[in-house]
């Protein structure tokens, strides 16, 4: 039985079909086991011819040699059928490995490639010896370049007070930083300083030793920017708050004197009504970011008549004795209809000359215009006064962001003021964008559509929009995924 | 005996901080006046020329010049000139920063009803 079941299964094997012997290696294996099967299938036709020919052997010791031989002949052609079936096996078994490892290969390129995060590895000592495409952006270095450099070469990085040492071994190993990571900084080319999420890990040869080590990096910088604004946005609103309200508590101390002369106390009186209404624009454009942050629509959509509401703003900024001179000029029809929130058009116009006389304390003027530009309406704010270079003007909108930074700043203001404009004008399907040169003065334009998106419902009521500013914000976090 | 007269200077770019100060100051009615009025630096190092007064309060966060660089040109030209810096935006960086310029003293402006006292204070002769 046990014959028969081992003489059986590789009968089966051999129904698949057997392929050649690899290469010439292979062969030599196979040469015992040939002879073997030759020996045996030509004992078994000597015992046959004996057999039949009757060359005086008795017909017993003819049929015990035959069927020997017969017996052998299949024990070795199983056998070999057997070590055949396992070759091939194990041959199959590498091609799946190859496959695999193929596999793996592509899988760890293709994330080396497309990961938004800089990975380099490095040997023992330090030398690059993989550096991804993100790396590349992220250090400004090409991977043949940066390939067989000491990692502290090409990365330059440094902790806030010194460089980091990676001679006497990786640095970031050192410092036995934990699963989040830690806050490296880079110095680049053009002086701005880059703030990265370093993490590292090391390959082993499988005996305790480290043969190489993984380290990725992730650019944070605008994350950083965007943490430090909002830092600088509390301390800046607290206080902008506290300015009126300081001088609303000493004028009203005062007031309860005895002795002030009637014409200083009626000053008094103006400056604090004036200081409440500061105090109030401020909260209103808090509450609003606050809205616009959850997402939640600000605006009410309606037919308006721009001209007189922008009229209206430029003179009352004309009258308000800021000793700017605020002009308005359009050629466009009084009654001209836009889709606007009347609220968020005059919210969003006081910020603009509001602005237009903060940043040009040395200049006269502020002029405001209305213009048609085909199916639209541009209302537009220019100063003469310090403008702003490229960096500023591409960054002005962003929320919390201001000019000016740290103790020598000069115009006050909480940083949310454009952010506002920007996103009040999107809430209303329309546009922003602004001119400016350093030294030269800034116009900024707004842009409404003259018709809804969407038609408006008749009879016309006010419609709640609820066009989010998710882009922005998404914008605002997302930026933190670039490297470089 | 009557008291000391000190001619003030009050820098502030902001109309209702000068005349806030300025009624503090005359309503102190210790002998403290003001000697005149600048809403930026360029005109403060002007007045300073013009009218020789005996303290200057100044303010810090302004268009133009901050309080600062004001502080730094006046220790140039009359280092005996007393300097109170009188801003909203005091914290301990820039009361360090005031005092390595010269400031000899550093006011935030909820704390209005401390100016007369510190203006005597500073400007009272040397002992």
């Amino acid at each position: 039985m046990t014959a028969r079941a081992s003489s059986a299964a590789p009968a089966d094997r051999s129904q698949q079909p057997l392929p050649a012997p690899a290469g010439p290696g292979a062969l030599p294996r196979y040469r015992p086991v040939t002879r073997i099967v030759l020996t045996g299938g030509l004992l078994s036709l000597v015992a046959f011819a004996l057999v039949r020919h009757g060359f005086g052997a008795p017909p017993a010791v003819s049929w015990t040699v035959l069927v020997a031989g017969t017996l052998l002949s299949v024990i070795t052609a199983a056998e070999v059928l057997g070590i055949v079936a396992a070759l091939e096996h194990q041959r199959a078994e590498t091609r799946e490995g190859r496959r695999d490892v193929a596999r793996a290969t592509g899988r760890v390129e293709a994330l080396l490639t497309r990961v938004w995060d800089a990975v380099v590895v490095t040997d023992r000592h330090g030398n690059v010896v993989t550096w991804n495409r993100a790396a590349e952006r992220g250090f400004g270095a090409a991977a043949d370049r940066a390939i067989g450099q000491h990692c502290a070469e090409v990365l330059g990085l440094r902790s806030p007070d010194r460089p980091l040492d990676c001679r006497s071994g990786c640095a970031l190993l050192a410092m036995d930083i934990g699963a989040g990571g830690t806050e490296v900084l880079r110095d680049r080319d053009d002086g701005t300083i880059q703030a990265l999420l370093a993490n590292v890990a090391t390959v082993g040869d499988g005996r305790g030793e480290v043969v190489e080590v993984l380290h990725s990096f992730r650019d944070i910088t605008r994350l950083r920017e965007s943490d430090d604004a909002k830092t600088m946005f509390l301390a800046t609103t607290s206080h902008e708050l506290r300015t009126p309200l300081a001088v609303i508590k000493g004028f009203l101390e005062l007031l309860g004197r005895p002795g002030v002369p009637e014409a200083d106390r009626e000053l008094a009186l103006e400056r604090v009504r004036a200081r409440a209404d500061d105090l109030e624009r401020i909260v209103d454009r808090l509450l609003t970011a606050s809205r616009i942050e959850r997402g939640k629509s600000t605006v009410v959509l309606s037919q308006v008549a721009i001209v007189p509401l922008v009229r209206e703003r430029a003179v009352a900024y004309d009258d308000a004795g800021s000793g700017h001179r605020v002009t308005f000029h359009t050629e466009v029809d009084e009654q001209h209809l836009v889709v606007a929130d009347p609220r968020a058009v005059a919210t969003i116009v006081d910020h603009l000359i509001d602005n237009a006389i903060k940043y040009s304390p040395d200049a006269a003027s502020v002029a405001v215009t209305v213009t048609a530009d085909d199916d639209r309406l541009v209302v537009a704010v220019r100063d003469h006064g310090v403008g702003m270079d490229p960096i500023a003007r591409e960054r002005c909108w962003d929320r919390f962001w201001q000019a000016e930074q740290g103790d020598d700043r000069r115009f006050g203001g909480t940083g949310i003021g454009l952010y506002l404009v920007r996103a009040l004008v999107e809430q209303m399907g329309g546009e922003t964008s602004v001119e400016s040169e350093l030294g030269a003065g800034s116009t900024f334009r707004i842009v409404l559509p003259e018709r809804a998106a969407v038609p408006a419902p008749t009879p016309p009521r006010p419609r709640r929009r609820s066009t989010s500013v998710v882009d922005d914000l998404m914008r605002h976090a997302g930026v933190s995924r670039e490297i470089g | 005996m009557s008291p000391r007269r000190v001619a003030t200077l009050i820098v502030d770019d902001q109309d209702d901080i000068r005349l806030l100060l300025r009624l503090t100051i005359e309503a102190a009615n210790d002998g403290l006046v003001v000697a005149g009025e600048a809403g930026d630096g360029l005109s403060a190092l002007e007045l300073v020329e013009a009218l020789a007064p005996d303290v200057v309060v100044l303010d810090h966060m302004m268009p133009g010049m901050t309080g600062l660089h004001v502080a730094r040109e006046l220790r140039q030209r009359h280092p005996e000139l007393p300097i109170v810096l009188f801003t909203a935006y005091l914290d301990a960086d820039l009361e360090h920063a005031a005092r390595a310029v010269g400031i000899d003293a550093c006011l935030d402006k909820t704390q209005l009803s401390q100016v007369p006292a510190t203006l005597g204070r500073v400007t009272e002769p040397a002992a």
